[in-house]
C-alpha cells in the first residue's frame, strides 16, 4: 500500500517538475523583455482562476483539448500514432455544421444528438482510413494521418470556400446553424457551453473503457508487444480499426462541439492546432485519461491566463507556446529516472579524469 | 508550352526548401532517428536569415546565421532526443512548439512586431543567371534564374547520395540505423554519428529556410514554413529514405504548389489540386505495403 502511494507522488512530481523547469525559463525570457515574471505570472493565474467567470473560461478553454487530447491518449496508448486528430475534427466539424444549417424544425434536443451523433460518424469514417490500411498492409499511420490532415483541411476549405459558403460573407464560413442545433451556453457572461458536458462525458467514458474493460487491456497490451499479442490471438488486425475508429470518433466529437457550442457555423481553418495541442496533452498525461484532463486543464489556464497576461502586463501572448514547448521538451525526459542516471555518468567521467 | 515551361519553373522554385529539408533529413532518418523538427529547424533558419539580413544588410551573414541558429537547434533536439533518451518525436514536437512561440515573442519584444515583420533593409536572394544554362532552350527556361538555393539543393542531392552509398560515413549512419546493437558491439560511435545525422539535416533545414523567407517575398511570418517540415518527412517515407526517391517526392509537393498557383488565376479552386500530393502519398503507400505483405510468408505483426 506504501509502495503505491509512492508510486502516486512519483508520477505527479515527474510531471511538476518539467513544468516547473519551464516556468522557470519562461521567466528567464520574462525578464529578456523588460518585465517582471511574478507580476507576469500572478496575472496569468488571476486571469485564469480568480473569480467564477475566469473560471469558465479556463474550462471553456480546456474543452477541445481534452476531447482532441484524449481521442489521441487512446491511440497512442495502442501504439498507433494517429496524428490526424486534426484532420478528424475538421471533417467532423463540418459534418455538424452541415447537419446544424440543413435540417430544420428539429425538436432542440434531437437536432444536437443527430449533429453529434453526425460528426462523430465522419471523425470514425476518415479514421477508419489510415486503420484499415495499416491493418491490413501494414502502411505506416504516421504519415497517412499526417497527409490526411492536410487533404482534409484543404477540402473543408474548399467546401466552406465554394459550395456552402454564406451568401455575402468576405471570408470562408458556412451560414450559421439553427437555433436548435446549438449547445447552449451554460452561464451568462462566459462562453462555456454544452460542449464542456459532452467532453466530460466522453471522459468518463474512455476512463471506462481504457480501465475497467477488455478492450482497454488489450489496448495496453498491443501498445507494449504487438507481436506477443497477435500470438496469444488477440487479432491485432481487428483490434487496430477498432482503436483507430474510437479515436476518430473523440476526434469528430471535438469539432462537432467547436461548431455547436463556439462558432455557431463551419469556418474554413477554425482551429488553432487543436488536435496538435491534444497530441502533446496526450504525451503529458501519459495516455492516461486522467492525466490527459488535467493536462488539457493547465493548458486551458495557460491560454486563458496568457490573454491576461498580455492584457495586464504586455508580455506577448506567444510566451505560452514557448512555455507549452519547453514542459513538452522537459516531459519527454524522465527526469527521475534520467538525472540519476546522467549524475552518476558525469561522476564516473570525472573520475575517469582524475584516474587519468 | 510557355504555359508548362513556367509551371515547371516555379515547380523547382516551390520544391527547394521541402527538399533541402528532406535531403536533409534523410540522415536522420537512416540513422534511426524520427527528426519531427524539420518544421522548427526551417523556421528558425527563416526567422534567423530574416533578422541578420536586417541587421547587417549582408545575405552571407544572413545565411551564415540561420545555419548557425539551425545547428543549435539541432544539438538541442539531439541532446534531448539522443543523450538523455527521451522520446524523440515528443522532443521534435517540443522543439516545434518552442520556436513558434519564441520567434513570434522575440519579433514583439524587440521589433514590436506582431506577426509579420518586412522591412525594406531587409536583402533577399537574387536570383542566378547562368551563362550556360541562359543558352540551352528548355532546360534553361526552367533551370535558369532561380536563388543559389535552388542549385544547392540539386547538388545536396548528388553529395547526400554519395556520401550515404559510397563512403565510410554514409556506412555507418545507415547500420546504426539498421543495427544499433551491432554497431554498438564493433565499437562504433553510435551517439556520435547520430549526432551528425541530425546536425546535417539542421544544415540543410536553415538553408530551406532561408529559402522560404528571402526568396521571394523576403520578410517573416510568423509560422511561414505551413507543415513544409513535416512534408519534408513525408516525402522522406515515401521515397523509402533513398536520396533520389526522396528528391522525387518533394518536386512532386512543389509542381502541385506551381500548379495551384496558375489554376487560381483561371478559376480552379486550388484545394483541390493541392490536395493531390497528400492523397498522391497515401496511395504511393498503400501500393507498396500491399507488395511487401504479397511477399510475406507469415502472418502477423512485427514489433517496430
Amino acid at each position: 500500500m506504501k509502495r503505491r502511494k509512492n508510486n502516486w507522488l512519483k508520477s505527479i512530481f515527474s510531471s511538476l517538475i518539467p513544468v516547473l523547469l519551464a516556468f522557470a525559463v519562461g521567466s528567464i525570457l520574462i525578464m529578456i523583455g523588460g518585465y517582471s515574471p511574478i507580476e507576469a505570472y500572478s496575472s496569468l493565474f488571476i486571469g485564469a482562476l480568480s473569480n467564477q467567470n475566469a473560471i469558465m473560461n479556463t474550462l471553456f478553454a480546456s474543452t477541445p483539448l481534452i476531447l482532441t487530447g484524449l481521442a489521441t491518449a487512446i491511440a497512442f496508448k495502442a501504439n498507433i500514432y494517429n496524428m490526424g486528430v486534426e484532420g478528424q475534427l475538421y471533417l467532423g466539424a463540418f459534418a455538424a455544421a452541415y447537419l446544424g444549417f440543413t435540417l430544420q424544425g428539429m425538436p432542440p434536443f434531437l437536432h444536437v444528438a443527430i449533429c453529434l451523433v453526425g460528426g462523430a460518424f465522419v471523425g470514425m469514417m476518415f479514421a477508419l482510413v489510415p486503420a484499415i490500411l495499416k491493418a491490413f498492409w501494414n502502411v505506416n499511420e504516421m504519415v497517412v494521418t499526417l497527409m490526411l490532415n492536410y487533404a482534409a483541411i484543404l477540402f473543408t476549405t474548399y467546401l466552406a470556400s465554394f459550395p456552402f459558403k454564406a451568401p455575402g460573407a468576405s471570408n470562408a464560413t458556412t451560414v450559421d446553424i439553427m437555433p436548435s442545433a446549438e449547445l447552449p451556453r451554460l452561464f451568462t457572461g462566459s462562453q462555456l457551453n454544452g460542449g464542456f458536458i459532452v467532453a466530460i462525458g466522453v471522459f468518463v467514458l474512455v476512463w471506462i473503457l481504457m480501465k475497467k474493460m477488455k478492450l482497454g487491456y488489450e489496448m495496453n497490451s498491443i501498445g507494449r508487444n504487438n507481436e506477443f499479442s497477435e500470438y496469444v490471438g488477440m487479432g491485432v488486425a481487428k483490434k487496430i480499426i477498432l482503436i483507430m475508429s474510437i479515436s476518430g470518433i473523440v476526434a469528430g466529437l471535438a469539432g462537432v462541439g467547436e461548431v455547436l457550442g463556439t462558432h455557431r457555423r463551419f469556418v474554413a481553418e477554425f482551429s488553432p492546432d487543436y488536435g496538435w495541442t491534444g497530441l502533446t496533452i496526450a504525451l503529458l498525461g501519459k495516455h492516461n485519461p486522467v492525466g490527459v484532463l488535467a493536462g488539457a486543464l493547465l493548458f486551458g489556464i495557460l491560454k486563458n491566463g496568457g490573454s491576461s497576461m498580455e492584457l495586464m502586463v504586455g508580455v506577448p501572448r506567444s510566451l505560452i507556446d514557448v512555455i507549452q514547448g519547453l514542459i513538452i521538451l522537459f516531459l519527454a525526459v524522465d527526469f527521475l529516472n534520467n538525472q540519476i542516471g546522467l549524475t552518476t555518468k558525469l561522476k564516473e567521467r570525472f573520475n575517469r579524469r582524475k584516474v587519468a | 508550352m510557355d504555359e508548362l515551361l513556367l509551371i515547371l519553373h516555379s515547380t523547382f522554385r516551390m520544391s527547394t526548401p521541402i527538399a533541402l529539408a528532406a535531403i536533409g533529413g534523410i540522415f536522420a532518418h537512416r540513422a534511426g532517428v524520427l527528426n519531427v523538427a524539420l518544421e522548427g529547424m526551417m523556421l528558425i533558419g527563416a526567422f534567423v536569415g530574416v533578422m541578420a539580413s536586417f541587421l547587417t544588410g549582408s545575405v552571407i551573414i544572413a545565411i551564415i546565421a540561420a545555419i548557425l541558429s539551425a545547428i543549435i537547434l539541432g544539438y538541442i533536439f539531439s541532446f534531448f532526443g539522443i543523450t538523455m533518451k527521451g522520446n524523440v518525436i515528443i522532443t521534435g514536437l517540443a522543439i516545434n512548439t518552442i520556436v513558434l512561440g519564441l520567434t513570434a515573442y522575440i519579433l514583439q519584444i524587440f521589433f514590436g512586431q506582431r506577426g509579420v515583420f518586412s522591412n525594406p533593409k531587409i536583402v533577399g536572394l537574387k536570383p542566378l543567371d547562368i551563362p550556360i544554362l541562359r543558352d540551352i532552350p528548355i532546360i534553361g527556361d526552367i533551370l535558369n534564374h532561380h536563388t543559389p538555393m535552388v542549385y544547392i539543393s540539386l547538388i545536396s542531392l548528388f553529395v547526400a547520395h554519395f556520401t550515404l552509398y559510397h563512403t565510410k560515413l554514409g556506412l555507418y549512419i545507415r547500420t546504426v540505423g539498421e543495427k544499433e546493437e551491432a554497431a554498438h558491439s564493433v565499437g562504433l560511435p553510435v551517439n556520435r554519428l547520430k549526432y551528425t545525422a541530425v546536425l546535417i539535416g539542421a544544415v540543410l533545414c536553415g538553408l530551406g529556410g532561408i529559402n522560404i523567407a528571402l526568396e521571394n517575398v523576403t520578410m517573416f511570418v510568423e509560422n511561414m514554413t505551413t507543415g513544409r517540415g513535416f512534408i519534408a518527412l513525408a516525402a522522406i517515407f515515401s521515397g523509402q529514405g533513398t536520396p533520389i526517391g526522396t528528391f522525387v517526392f518533394s518536386f512532386l509537393f512543389g509542381f502541385a504548389d506551381a500548379l495551384q498557383i496558375r489554376l487560381q488565376d483561371i478559376d480552379i479552386p486550388g484545394a483541390y489540386i493541392q490536395m493531390i500530393p497528400f492523397l498522391f502519398i497515401v496511395v504511393v503507400l498503400t501500393i507498396v505495403g500491399i507488395f511487401t505483405v504479397r511477399g510475406k510468408t507469415s502472418r502477423g505483426f512485427k514489433n517496430e
